[in-house]
């Protein structure tokens, strides 16, 4: 029976990516690849293994602080 | 029970080396074994087709895949360390410590695969399992030169031959995914040879399954099947912390699987099922791990405009491992399920799944 994990293959071919770049990261993350997080848009080379939900909750997590740090500095700079 | 020539056949089928893309030495020991009572061919892709009653209007392919999992020198040091790459889904934590066989141009090349000691392991790397990368096949050359002169970038290497019966049923052996597989096919095949038959049947050893069932997608088109059996090998559930809430139960020699998911035809299934209770063969249910793929059987299903598909999957523990464990009795069950199936085929049923 082929591990399709393994060899670089996705659950089906609307998901199919070729071997090299995303694909290759996702190698040993296949049930995760299916996840939302797939769309790309947040996607770095350091998350994979990771579920999407964790991914997710450190770039909200990461936005609401940055966000924090700016408000707070205009906040100093306007009153 | 198995004729002894069969056991015969399948220890020296196991024991032939074929990592994907180099099954030659399997396809010779196939090819010779069903010559005798078939018409046999090799395809240009390495596929090898046995038929029998080739004038019949519906056509029945059996498939089953002699490549096996391994690996491909990618490297050699000037030590006479040598790097490789997997060919398949090799499970690294099982590959330190194994004894292989270089597939070279002059012959084979007996080495192990080697890793750092555990003494000269950092803490964290005691817990953290090994890279391919970080191991090397050592053939025992003083050198990187005498490693050149004996072995090439680009050959391929398989684990050591290592079939073993462990009791009067069930044995090991490194490649019985899938070539217990294969020698189902073959079995039926020299089964159906002695019976009647309405249809014409090919029974098809398939080549770089372990990649991306390649060889099922060429032999299907060429033969155009209407109905197809695939066999291949299944996880059973019967060992520590397998699930069965997850995968079901399903044990070692209590019969082949016959599994339902979108490859697997409605009809045909219907058709196995009640051959096998009419004729008292023992059977187990599975509902597939996935909803589709993984085997031949959706390769040779989506050919053309599509085929009747059935997967049979023979019980076997510790998949992709040196020691995959196989019962025969399982295997003999589905050889006879098989062969009262297709022997029944008046040749005009259709596998259409309409109400």
């Amino acid at each position: 029976m082929e591990n399709r994990g393994v060899t670089g293959r996705h659950i089906s071919r609307t998901h199919r990516y070729p071997a090299s770049g995303r694909g290759r990261r996702r190698t040993y993350t296949l049930e995760k690849a299916v996840m939302p997080v797939s769309s790309g848009l947040f996607e770095k080379k350091k998350d994979a293994g990771k579920t999407a939900r964790s991914v997710l909750t450190g770039r909200a997590v990461f936005v609401f602080c940055g966000l924090l740090f700016i408000g707070t500095g205009l906040y100093n700079v306007l009153f | 029970m198995f004729e002894k020539s069969s056991l015969e056949f399948l220890e020296k089928f196991l024991n032939s080396p074929s990592p994907s893309g180099y099954e030659m030495a399997a396809a010779k020991v196939y090819r010779d074994y069903l010559s005798d009572c078939c018409s046999v061919a090799t395809d240009v892709m390495g596929n090898t087709i046995a038929s029998l009653n080739t004038g019949a209007k519906m056509r029945v392919m059996l498939a089953g895949h002699y490549d096996e999992i391994g690996f491909q020198v990618v490297h050699i040091g000037d030590g006479g360390e040598i790097y490789f790459r997997n060919v398949g889904g090799i499970d690294k934590l099982n590959i330190p410590s194994s004894e292989v066989e270089i597939l070279t141009e002059n012959g084979r090349v007996p080495g192990v695969i080697g890793k750092k000691p555990i003494h000269l392991l950092k803490p964290k790397e005691r817990d953290t399992a090994p890279e391919l990368s970080d191991m090397w096949i050592d053939i025992g050359a003083e050198n990187g030169e005498e490693a050149r002169k004996a072995v090439r970038v680009g050959d391929s290497v398989v684990i050591r031959a290592n079939f073993k019966m462990l009791n009067a049923n069930r044995f090991i052996s490194k490649g019985t995914d899938d070539k217990i597989g294969a020698f189902v096919v073959a079995e039926t095949m020299r089964a159906l040879a002695k019976r009647k038959l309405n249809v014409a049947v090919y029974g098809v050893g398939t080549v770089q399954e372990e990649v991306g069932t390649r060889g099922a997608y060429t032999s299907a088109y060429g033969i155009d099947p209407h109905v197809a059996f695939a066999l291949d090998v299944g996880f059973t559930t019967d060992l520590p912390d397998i699930p069965k809430k997850i995968l079901g139960d399903l044990k070692l020699g209590a019969g082949p699987m016959l599994t339902r998911n979108c490859d697997n035809n409605i009809v045909l299934g219907r058709l196995l099922r009640k051959t096998a209770l009419e004729h008292k063969i023992p059977y187990q249910e599975s509902a597939a791990h996935r909803a589709t793929g993984g085997t031949d059987t959706a390769a040779v299903q989506l050919t053309r405009s599509g085929v009747a598909t059935a997967l049979l999957s023979i019980p076997n523990r510790y998949m992709h491992s040196a020691v995959e464990m196989c019962d025969l009795r399982d295997a003999e069950a589905a050889v006879q399920i098989l062969t009262e199936t297709i022997a029944s085929l008046k040749g005009d049923e259709s596998f259409i799944p309409v109400i």
